[in-house]
């Protein structure tokens, strides 16, 4: 099927037609052709062609979905960089939804090689994925961010409200060594996600320091949740103390359940 | 065939009209889009304009050369041998300012007001060299260690942003104030990463600031210097702090550049030469020393250091020195009264 969408020329095959990108000109006017696997999907719906640049040359080759899902994510990890969790491309921020300011990133991430915080890696990649139709995609946090929705009981039978969380020893983007390896503390972590199936594509970080790959297609419990938490600190509300607990599965909270779809804005 | 005494003022010409036409290029407004000038990168978004040109905030930022031991390096397209650069994103600049982006009304806590934007990465000295000479093939490679990246956006109004708002969506956990502990701006915080160095940002007024460096004392006296920018800035572009009447030996002092940096007086050096101050300094790519001297007494400054040396011994300042205009700034009261000054502020 070919299709169109504006100026944009989107083919999607229906024989394995691999992704990429096909230089195609009429007399004046130079284009480009972007192949992908389906139609792009929300928030890429239409797609944005700063976006098919990044994933169809990113996952030039790919014929079906997890490996296209993965080059993209492996190839984000590889070059971008993670900006120590400040606030960056992301705002009106609830746990249900948020702006993200996909033009500013891209251009970001093109120049300087800035992606931002985990928020913007998450976002870019749900952009990326979807941009190469791939289905089901969204972004979760790993717990919400309303204080209210913070709260759990402590072993000591005190109201205990979540601070963050210290990781297990991770590579942050970019691969290899960066000022901000090791064992960080977070008040959160955003992620890549299928709806459906609850596995997890993080091209923020990864947990295997001496590989390349970035976190692929893994299940977002057990395994992705026990290799990032490590000890959750709670502050005692009636005590004030800070309360650390080893068990990652004490507070994980994948919010909210579905996943959302940032709203990506050209502003 | 063309001599070479020739030649060479041909190109020192060519040079210096290159050099002209980016400075001129850079002080005036620029057009709507995208343009490089000079290794400036340049976007202009087409929304009202704050009447901000690239210069008004180039002037915000230390120059390429300002902070000893670093420089700044253009990325480069470099085909396969840089998979992660692409060739439709060139020429990429070292520097990247944001014209006229957002709108104005207040309808988002920050990035869809009305502002505009810079930001510069300087790496070190040896690493840029190696970036260029490609013993560092890929861009990814070289910002991995050793960078100061620095990045201002000025709005129209001041800014709503707290402490509470910017930790909500912040995925670390932000330490309120500064390494410090020395106030900077209306409200700071900063992140230190297990190496020691981090994240520091500031807001002040219609400014909000963040520097990152693998040092997080490099990075505060970077951020102090951009404060002090930020204030002296001649189209004002943020609000002057009150300035107390500073007295030097009795008599009122009102030096250009003088200002407050949350408090603290600071005036570029050459402002006490007029009280027998001499100065000597020692300036190479790697380094950049002040020797004060009036009398036996003396006082030695480098540049963005937070202690200096002094007849008295080692002291610790309460500001970094920094470079503004060929000159470096300082803490006024600590280094007049070392060289044996009296200083009276109210």
């Amino acid at each position: 099927m070919l299709w169109s969408e504006g100026l944009l020329l989107v083919w999607t095959g229906s024989w394995p037609l691999p992704v990429g990108v096909m230089p195609y000109s009429t007399v004046n006017t130079p284009s480009e052709v972007f192949v992908v696997l389906d139609a792009p999907k929300a928030p890429m719906s239409p797609a944005w062609v700063s976006v098919l640049r990044l994933s169809c040359s990113w996952a030039s080759g790919a014929t079906d979905d997890s490996t296209a899902a993965r080059k993209v994510t492996n190839a984000l990890h590889l070059w971008g960089d993670y900006n120590g969790g400040v606030p960056a491309f992301t705002n009106s921020v609830t746990d249900a939804s948020e702006n993200f300011y996909l033009r500013r990133c891209v251009e970001s991430f093109v120049t300087s090689g800035v992606v931002g915080q985990c928020s913007d890696f998450a976002d870019l990649l749900l952009c990326l994925q979807t941009s190469l139709g791939l289905n089901r995609r969204a972004v979760q946090r790993t717990h919400p961010l309303d204080s209210a929705a913070r709260e759990s009981q402590l072993p000591n039978g005190n109201t205990g409200l979540l601070l963050g969380f210290q990781t297990h020893v991770i590579d942050a983007a970019r691969y290899g060594a960066s000022q901000y390896d090791g064992s960080p503390t977070w008040s959160y972590h955003q992620f890549c996600t299928d709806s459906r199936d609850q596995v997890v594509w993080d091209a923020c970080l990864q947990f295997r320091l001496s590989h390349r790959v970035a976190v692929n297609a893994m299940p977002r419990e057990p395994d992705y949740r026990d290799h990032l938490v490590k000890t959750y600190y709670f502050l005692d509300q009636l005590n004030g103390l800070i309360v650390s607990i080893d068990d990652p599965a004490s507070f994980w909270r994948p919010t909210p359940t579905g996943g959302f779809i940032p709203n990506a804005t050209a502003n | 065939m063309i001599r070479r005494p020739f030649a060479l003022f041909a190109l020192s010409i060519f040079v210096l009209s290159t050099i002209a036409q980016a400075q001129h290029g850079l002080s005036t407004t620029s057009p709507t889009g995208q343009t490089v000038i000079d290794g400036v990168k340049i976007w202009n978004r087409g929304g009202i304009s704050l009447g901000h040109t690239p210069a008004d905030l180039l002037a915000l930022l230390p120059d390429a050369q300002e902070i000893p031991g670093y420089t700044v390096v253009a990325r480069e397209y470099r085909g396969q041998e840089d998979p992660g650069t692409f060739a439709w994103a060139a020429p990429f600049g070292h520097t990247w300012i944001v014209l006229n982006q957002g709108k104005t009304t207040m309808w988002s806590n920050t990035h869809d007001t009305l502002h505009c934007k810079i930001e510069r990465i300087w790496f070190p000295l040896e690493r840029a060299q190696a970036y260029l000479s490609r013993e560092i093939p890929t861009y990814a490679d070289l910002t991995r260690s050793g960078k100061i990246h620095a990045q201002i956006a000025v709005y129209i109004q001041p800014i709503q942003e707290t402490f509470e708002s910017v930790q909500r969506q912040s995925s670390a956990i932000l330490q309120r104030g500064t390494p410090s502990g020395k106030p900077l701006g209306d409200e700071a915080w900063y992140i230190r990463t297990p190496q020691g160095g981090g994240n520091l940002c500031f807001l002040y007024d219609k400014a909000q600031v963040d520097v990152s460096a693998e040092n997080l004392a490099t990075a505060e006296a970077v951020a102090q210097c951009i404060l002090y920018r930020l204030i002296v800035h001649p189209k004002r572009v943020v609000t002057q702090p009150p300035l107390p009447s500073v007295l030097v030996e009795g008599k009122p002092f009102t030096p250009r550049g003088i200002a407050s940096l949350n408090g603290v007086v600071v005036v570029p050096v050459s402002a006490l030469a007029p009280f027998g101050v001499t100065a000597e300094t020692l300036r190479t790519p790697e380094l950049w020393t002040i020797t004060l001297r009036r009398g036996s007494l003396w006082f030695r400054l480098q540049a963005f250091r937070w202690e200096a040396d002094s007849s008295v011994g080692r002291v610790k300042l309460l500001r970094a020195a920094f470079p503004y205009d060929g000159d470096l700034v300082v803490p006024l009261r600590q280094v007049a009264e070392a060289l044996g000054l009296t200083v009276q502020a109210q």
